[in-house]
């Protein structure tokens, strides 16, 4: 049982309700009519009684059973409708906020060194090891988190080598449209290189990334012959397939070359906007035939279609590759669209004579490509929602331009990740 | 025997495309659905006045290399 001064309310004052309450708590009210200097209001209370301020409707009554007043507000015959304990109140001194504010300052210091403690005593997370080869830095791979999940490249090249270490895990499919020759090995090893930019991960060595959609799904068509050459029916032939699978990027690093004002193949051009028409992006190799800076030639077949996104190659100074064509045919088409990393760039290659090792330093826009190829998987992956031609217009209004480089050699500059 | 593409105009069919080619003495090597274009091989010379329901004809080409 607890007992405490209360202030309780009452629905009337009359004599019936008075007595109620004396004879229920067992104490004697006395109205506030009746205070003066030698009636206080605290003695009463102090004295078990009551003090009833008429005005106010209002009982305050010392040690009582709050149990008892809890149960009165129940009972509809008693008089007591409501009722608090009493509360303290202190004057608004200077001095008492100014001793409040230290000790909440005080406890704060506390919850502050509580807080250092526990940050000093967390274990420090490690830093991220996983370095990227140059083309992925430039590229700012690494501020992003996708990794064209979900999203069929295919690569159109000499054929790729299943039994490469990097790929041994992973699920690839293919077709050759080469005659006596199988999709799944590459002896050129120009095939497997170029995949491994797109669709590959990371070197089994050193643990260095060099490969950019790393989660897509890897579709290859064998085009060119082991020694590195195609015609347009196996070309034709696996556009045509990757279609049909609905494959969303054909990444082309092959070229034929084109004399100056020559005008894009209209085979190619119509191959270009069927294939955007049915959400796929065909995304070609400038050519390398140009021998800068005295010789730039225009950008080579197919990339000089315009419905075919054409790549450029850049070096690690950010300088236009030496060998990269250009958009010199501008009056009949065969523009650069883009630029991307293709001088010694660093890829996955089969093991074979003359190379012992499972990956090899090579350029070209063959290179380039891919790094365009793998980029555009993953702006597929982040904007789902977006059809192959939005794909492309963001893929040239993120590049970066690059300086003293001209629109005709690198076109809108160097791709870029969406962070 | 020379190789050609032929890209079937937009509202032909593959259907017209081969009557007519038969009714020239051609016979189609493959159709490619997806692209709507179709390969043929003949000794004539062709010319774009009697394929008027291609929008281009190009020969094939033995030049693609690695880049």
């Amino acid at each position: 049982m607890v007992k405490n001064r209360y202030i309780v309310l009452l629905d009337s004052q009359n004599e019936k309700s008075i007595r109620n309450v004396e004879k229920g708590f067992s104490v004697s009210v006395t109205s506030s009519e009746y205070l003066s200097k030698d009636n206080r209001s605290f003695n009463i209370i102090d004295n078990n009684n009551a003090v009833l301020y008429k005005n106010l409707g209002v009982v305050v009554v010392d040690d009582v059973d709050e149990e008892q007043l809890t149960r009165s507000i129940a009972d509809s015959k008693s008089p007591v409708i409501y009722f608090e304990k009493e509360r303290e109140f202190f004057p608004a001194d200077e001095f008492t906020f100014i001793d409040d504010l230290k000790t909440n300052v005080d406890q704060l210091k506390n919850k502050i060194l509580e807080l250092e403690n526990y940050i000093r005593r967390k274990p420090i997370p490690k830093p991220a090891v996983t370095d990227l080869e140059w083309g992925l830095k430039a590229i700012g791979m690494g501020e992003t988190q996708f990794s064209g999940k979900g999203i069929d490249v295919c690569i159109l090249d000499t054929g790729f080598d299943v039994s490469h270490p990097d790929f041994v895990d992973r699920i690839v499919e293919g077709k050759s449209f080469i005659e006596g020759e199988d999709w799944d090995k590459d002896p050129n090893g120009h095939g497997t290189h170029c995949a491994g930019i797109a669709c590959g991960n990371v070197r089994n060595d050193t643990g260095k990334r060099y490969g950019i959609a790393k989660d897509s799904n890897l579709k290859i068509g064998k085009v060119l012959s082991n020694n590195g050459k195609g015609t347009t029916s196996s070309i034709i032939d696996a556009i045509d397939w990757a279609i049909t699978k609905k494959f969303r990027i054909i990444s082309l690093s092959l070229a034929s070359p084109v004399k100056l004002n020559e005008k894009p193949s209209v085979l190619f051009e119509t191959v270009g906007i069927r294939a955007l028409d049915s959400n796929c992006l065909i995304i070609a190799a400038a050519g390398n035939d140009s021998k800068r800076p005295a010789l730039p030639v225009p950008v080579s077949a197919p990339a000089n279609s315009l419905s075919i996104m054409a790549v450029a190659a850049i070096d690690n100074q950010m300088r236009i590759a030496r060998f990269s064509n250009a958009g010199i045919n501008a009056a009949t088409g065969g523009n650069v669209n883009v630029c991307a990393p293709g001088v010694d760039v660093l890829s996955s290659y089969p093991k074979k004579s003359g190379n012992s090792g499972n990956y090899v330093l090579l350029s070209g826009t063959s290179m380039a490509t891919p790094h365009v190829s793998g980029l555009a998987a993953l702006y597929m992956e982040q904007f789902p929602d977006l059809n192959t031609r939005e794909i492309w217009e963001l893929l040239e209004s993120k590049a970066k331009p690059i300086e003293n480089l001209k629109y005709r050699d690198i076109g809108k500059g160097l791709i870029q990740v969406i962070q | 025997m020379k190789t050609y593409f032929g890209v079937i105009q937009n509202g032909r069919s593959f259907k017209e495309v081969k009557t007519r080619l038969t009714g020239l003495g051609i016979k189609i090597s493959k159709y490619y659905p997806g692209l709507k274009i179709v390969k043929f091989e003949t000794e004539k010379e062709v010319s774009e006045a009697k394929f008027d329901f291609f929008i281009t004809i190009e020969e094939e080409k033995e030049d693609f290399f690695i880049q």
